[in-house]
């Protein structure tokens, strides 16, 4: 496995051929990737967005728990039925676990879901960091704005599909690009091979589709091969050869060139990624322990924990990839809790702090390397929910809190205004949905800008954000 | 008793049950018994296919909903054998070559009202079957028997039409078994399988009705048990958002084309969330089917024996007694449970968008990715008026999505023919072509979810509401998309799938699919033509992609399959003849299912 000594003119060339003649590429700032050039070889840096599909209760995931919030909070969620989605109190058994921000916010206290501990174990040790109430907004907008329909607002509000793509792209469904591979379009000029900057351990997403980069999927069975595309095929070598002519040739039907583009990426990548990507287990990257469903007590595979160590395998094998700047993409489902909301949630919770929790330890010692402050996982939702229940869950939303995690997060913090607990306050628009104070835009602009992104290329990454005052909520150390 | 003893035991069970008349298939002349070759007996012309369903006991077939008359005037179609082919795999999960003679030999008048006629077998008798082979201290049922009955009904049953219907309905009204709470339900799925390839042939408002009142939907979309507003608690809006943002009228006001209606340039909402809202307290008092009201069976602690089949019921103590405002009606304070709901159905039904809104997804499903407004519009057109009057005909529909002259217009011709076969269909169209057999008589076709190890999809399993795939799905930053054209089962595919999928079609051509592949295809006819490739893959392109293969193509396969030699016929080299033939077969199967050109069907 070469590595190619840094080229501009090569990655300009590598890039277009891969775009064929139908990409327009934006103008390239040269002063931009000049300063990409100057990383250092060993420098790399990778982004997780970790999307928990279906829209996360944001409420009962970081609560406030002073006395003010906490009453209202109970008084709005507590049916008094078995199903009733409120939380057990600081103290209770099974109540939430406190947390204490290093920035105060006058006559708040903090807690974590119950199943978060080891979140708030990596809240307390400075690698995780909570962004209160983040969501997709075009330009920033009161209340008042939003009933008016005085400002624009995002299309599409309260739609999963709709939400999911605006979180991942700025646009609803049918945006042709997302801000994880717009990042890779900037930031990835020292990347070998184009292919490797946006990955996906889950399945196919906007977020990770540039105007250049393309979104490459693995599975956690790792680059398997296409068997019969050498040697022979039901025991004919001209059949492998006529496999191999037959599934690289479309013809104008532009679903076929599609299809054949994913057998080309799927044919070219395999034998690099396959050589680079550690193993799982043993003399790789250990496999993930099992994860306790609190409803039942039963062990079991945790998927996301699983989806992560793929990352970790394909982190881990950088080098050969001659990757320096890298975009993932893992996914948790069914946050959508309309109803039964206090076991599902509770055990995706249990799920996602399990896996943060054990990509954390896998970071600390990658191959005998601490990658932990190279590499920053954020969450991402379609919306959160509403404050009022339906009984036993809740309903779509809007505004969230959010985690960013790693070694380079400036943790054990909140960052914004953590919002009034209850309904009919500043932000409620209805239901106690949020109207969101941190824009998509400035939470992806905080991490861009960490990852390299430089302040004058971030208009072509996040076009709104100009219309926000601030662009860099400080949650995140310098380098 | 041993795992083997058992499915044996089962699957005599199955057969006592559910063997009958069915007869069809190929009519087999001669086959070539060999032990090297996976091929299993051929089926003879005698009626009795014991692995067809059909009637065994009563009750386990219905009816169909009756016949309704097509507007007069219009000639019947008729059909080459190509054409016939071709046609059959956009309204069947796939031809065979008795089933495209019969059509070539028909039109299509004689083959509507012979598929809109024939009896449907329920998919809930065939898990009551096992449910009692569990009783009886056999093995436990669980989610995997609804693909058992899929795949068995699916390859085997005479009924196509309708088998490839319901599997379209049940992509865009969806349940998933994904769902936790969904996935016991076993023969509750199953029976809301039964209940869209019932309600497929009658009135889409009785489609409607049927969707919003099965349990199961009541569980997947959280409406079962939903109770009317507290101070605690507003009612749950899951079904309300999504019945009308996926299952009638979508976002945004349509034309009848199907094409966006403007104001001020801009697309214009067809609800809010107040509507949403409104709408969630209809739908509330909801709660599993029984002979009475009480407090316990709302909640579901008293529970009848079939609550997981039978339409839910309507409990008035649990429904909204407040005002309800949606979409422009208003009810005013307490009223009764179905008569909100039947305002509720009726006005979605009537709504100008439900007619495009389904024709488009229809299309889709069945045809292309792309139809053309003038497409969209004469079927949504049939939904709004059947020609004899008539709202929602779903015979009216069927008939204008399958024989539009768009759909019949020759394919490749514009950008705008033509879907990506989805996995699920690709392996249904080989087994019905090559009559894939289980020979224990159960289609143990179970894991099929993973891209890599299965195809990524797996019937009445997506990931969520939202199917496998989007209908207004593109691939970012590609041809299509500035070309303003979609492609939903692009969604599905990646580096994983399309790997996936080659290397299982690969196995499975050479030895069958299934638990322990017990599904076996029978290639006799083609084993016949191994000696003529050119006849060989005539057969074959006809079969798998209606006699359209490209020249290059065919060229690039005839080539390699030439390549392979068969030597000549010894005393002794019976078996070295016999594996060169079916190696032959075998790769120009593979080759043709994985070209580009038989991926998208056109």
């Amino acid at each position: 496995m070469q590595n190619f000594p840094f080229s501009r003119r090569r990655f300009l060339g590598s890039i277009l051929s891969l775009a064929g003649t139908t990409a327009a590429p934006f103008a390239m700032n040269l002063a931009a990737m000049g300063n990409a050039a100057a990383q250092s070889a060993g420098d790399y840096k990778a982004m997780v967005c970790l999307f928990m599909a279906g829209g996360n209760d944001a409420f009962n995931t970081v609560l406030a728990t002073d006395p003010t919030s906490w009453n209202e909070y109970t008084r709005l969620r507590n049916t008094g039925a078995a199903d009733s989605i409120h939380l057990p109190g600081v103290g209770e058994t099974g109540g939430v676990l406190p947390i204490v921000p290093a920035t105060a916010q006058t006559g708040r206290a903090f807690a974590l879901h119950p199943q978060l501990a080891p979140l708030k174990d990596l809240f307390d040790n400075g690698r995780a960091a909570v962004v209160a109430n983040v969501g997709t907004l075009i330009q920033p907008a009161t209340l008042a704005q939003y009933k008016a329909g005085s400002v624009a607002l995002p299309p599409k509000l309260f739609s999963h599909n709709d939400q999911q793509s605006t979180w991942q792209s700025g646009s609803p469904e049918g945006a042709s690009t997302g801000w994880g591979g717009r990042i890779g379009d900037v930031a990835g000029a020292g990347n070998t091979n184009a292919m490797f900057t946006a990955i996906s351990a889950a399945g196919n997403t906007i977020f990770l589709s540039g105007r250049q980069v393309r979104q490459f999927q693995v599975s956690q069975s790792g680059a398997v091969p296409i068997r019969g595309l050498s040697g022979s095929l039901y025991g004919s070598t001209g059949g492998a050869g006529a496999l191999q002519a037959i599934i690289n040739d479309a013809g104008s039907d532009l679903i076929e060139q599609e299809h054949v583009a994913v057998v080309q990426r799927a044919i070219s990548s395999q034998s690099i990624l396959s050589g680079a990507m550690l193993a799982a287990g043993a003399g790789g990257v250990p496999n993930p322990p099992p994860y306790v469903n609190p409803n039942t007590g039963a062990s079991g595979v945790n998927p996301l924990a699983v989806q992560l160590q793929t990352v970790a395998r394909i982190i881990g094998g950088r080098g050969p990839l001659g990757a320096k700047r890298q975009v993932f993409y893992v996914t948790l489902g069914s946050f959508d809790t309309h109803d039964r909301q206090k076991e599902l949630h509770g055990d995706l919770m249990a799920r996602l702090a399990h896996a943060l929790a054990y990509f954390d330890t896998v970071l600390a010692a990658l191959q005998g390397t601490d990658l932990r402050r190279q590499v920053t996982t954020f969450t991402a939702s379609d919306f959160g929910r509403t404050f009022s229940s339906n009984g036993d869950g809740t309903d779509h939303g809007w505004g969230a809190h959010h985690f960013v995690v790693g070694g380079a997060v400036k943790g054990r913090d909140i960052y914004g205004a953590f919002p009034t607990t209850g309904l009919g306050h500043e932000l409620d628009v209805g239901s106690g949905a949020l109207l969101p104070t941190t824009s998509v835009d400035q939470y992806g602009a905080t991490l861009a800008k960490w990852f390299g992104v430089a302040d004058s290329q971030l208009a072509e990454v996040f076009p709104n954000i100009g219309n926000f005052s601030r662009r860099d909520l400080g949650f995140m150390t310098a380098t | 008793m041993t795992d083997s003893t058992l499915r044996r035991l089962l699957a005599a069970i199955l057969f006592s049950l559910l063997s009958a008349c069915g007869g069809g298939g190929d009519s087999k002349t001669g086959s070539s018994q060999n032990p090297d070759i996976s091929i299993v007996p051929p089926a003879t012309a005698i009626p009795g296919d014991p692995l067809a369903p059909g009637t065994a006991a009563p009750g386990d077939t219905i009816a169909p909903p009756p016949l309704t008359t097509p507007p007069a005037g219009q000639a019947a179609t008729t059909f080459t054998r190509q054409e016939a082919s071709r046609f059959l795999g956009r309204a069947t999960f796939g031809p065979n070559m008795a089933a495209i003679d019969a059509l070539a030999a028909s039109d299509s008048d004689a083959w509507f009202k012979a598929q809109f006629s024939k009896p449907q077998t329920l998919h809930r008798k065939y898990i009551d079957a096992m449910l009692a082979a569990q009783a009886a201290g056999g093995q436990k049922v669980g989610f995997t028997g609804m693909y058992e009955t899929f795949w068995q009904q699916g390859i085997r049953g005479e009924d196509q039409l309708r088998q490839r219907m319901a599997f379209a309905l049940s992509e865009i009204f969806v349940i998933s078994m994904q769902n936790e709470s969904v996935r016991p339900q076993v023969r509750g799925v199953a029976s809301y399988y039964d209940m869209l390839g019932q309600r497929a042939f009658g009135n889409f408002r009785d489609l409607l009705e049927g969707v919003a009142l099965h349990p199961m939907m009541g569980l997947y979309l959280s409406h079962l048990r939903n109770q009317k507003e507290s101070a605690t608690r507003t009612p749950d809006e899951n079904f309300a958002r999504e019945v009308m943002q996926l299952f009638t009228i979508g976002l945004y006001q349509l034309n009848a084309d199907g094409s966006l209606k403007l104001s001020g340039g801009k697309p214009i909402e067809t609800y809010t969330r107040d509507d949403v809202a409104g709408l969630a307290r209809v739908f509330t008092g909801w709660s599993w089917a029984g002979p009475d009201q009480s407090a316990a069976r709302f909640y579901g602690s008293t529970a009848d024996p079939d609550r997981d089949w039978k339409p839910m019921q309507n409990y008035a103590a649990f429904h909204s007694s407040g005002d309800k405002r949606f979409l422009g009606q208003s009810i005013s304070g307490a009223s009764s449970g179905q008569a909100d709901l039947k305002l509720a159905l009726d006005t979605l039904f009537n709504h100008p968008n439900a007619g495009p809104f389904f024709a488009r997804q229809l299309i889709q499903r069945l045809v292309s990715s792309n139809p053309s407004p003038a497409y969209v519009g004469r079927v949504a057109a049939a939904f709004a008026n059947n020609g004899s009057g008539v709202r929602g005909d779903m015979q009216a529909v069927i008939r204008a999505v399958l024989l539009d002259p768009e759909a019949l217009a020759p394919g490749g011709t514009t950008l705008r023919t033509g879907k990506l076969r989805e996995p699920l269909l690709r392996l249904a169209g080989w087994m019905r072509a090559f009559d894939a057999r289980p020979a224990s008589g159960r289609y143990s076709i179970y894991y099929l979810d993973d891209p890599l190890s299965g195809l990524g999809q797996s019937p009445l399993n997506p990931a969520s509401v939202f199917s496998f795939f989007r209908p207004a799905y593109t691939p970012p930053n590609s041809a299509l998309a500035s070309a303003g054209l979609v492609a939903p089962e692009l969604q599905n595919t990646s580096e994983p799938s399309v790997t996936g999928y080659l290397n299982f079609m690969q196995e499975a051509i050479n030895s069958g699919v299934g638990e322990a592949r017990e599904i076996k295809p029978d290639y006799t006819h083609e084993l016949a033509l191994a000696a003529d490739t050119g006849a060989l893959l005539d057969r074959i392109d006809l079969l798998l992609m209606h006699g359209s293969m490209p020249a290059r193509l065919r060229g690039q396969i005839l080539t390699a399959v030439n390549g392979i030699s068969i030597p000549a016929a010894t005393a002794s080299n019976a078996a070295q003849v016999a594996t060169a033939q079916a190696n032959r077969v075998k790769l120009a199967i593979f080759l043709t299912m994985a070209s580009p050109a038989y991926l998208v069907q056109k």
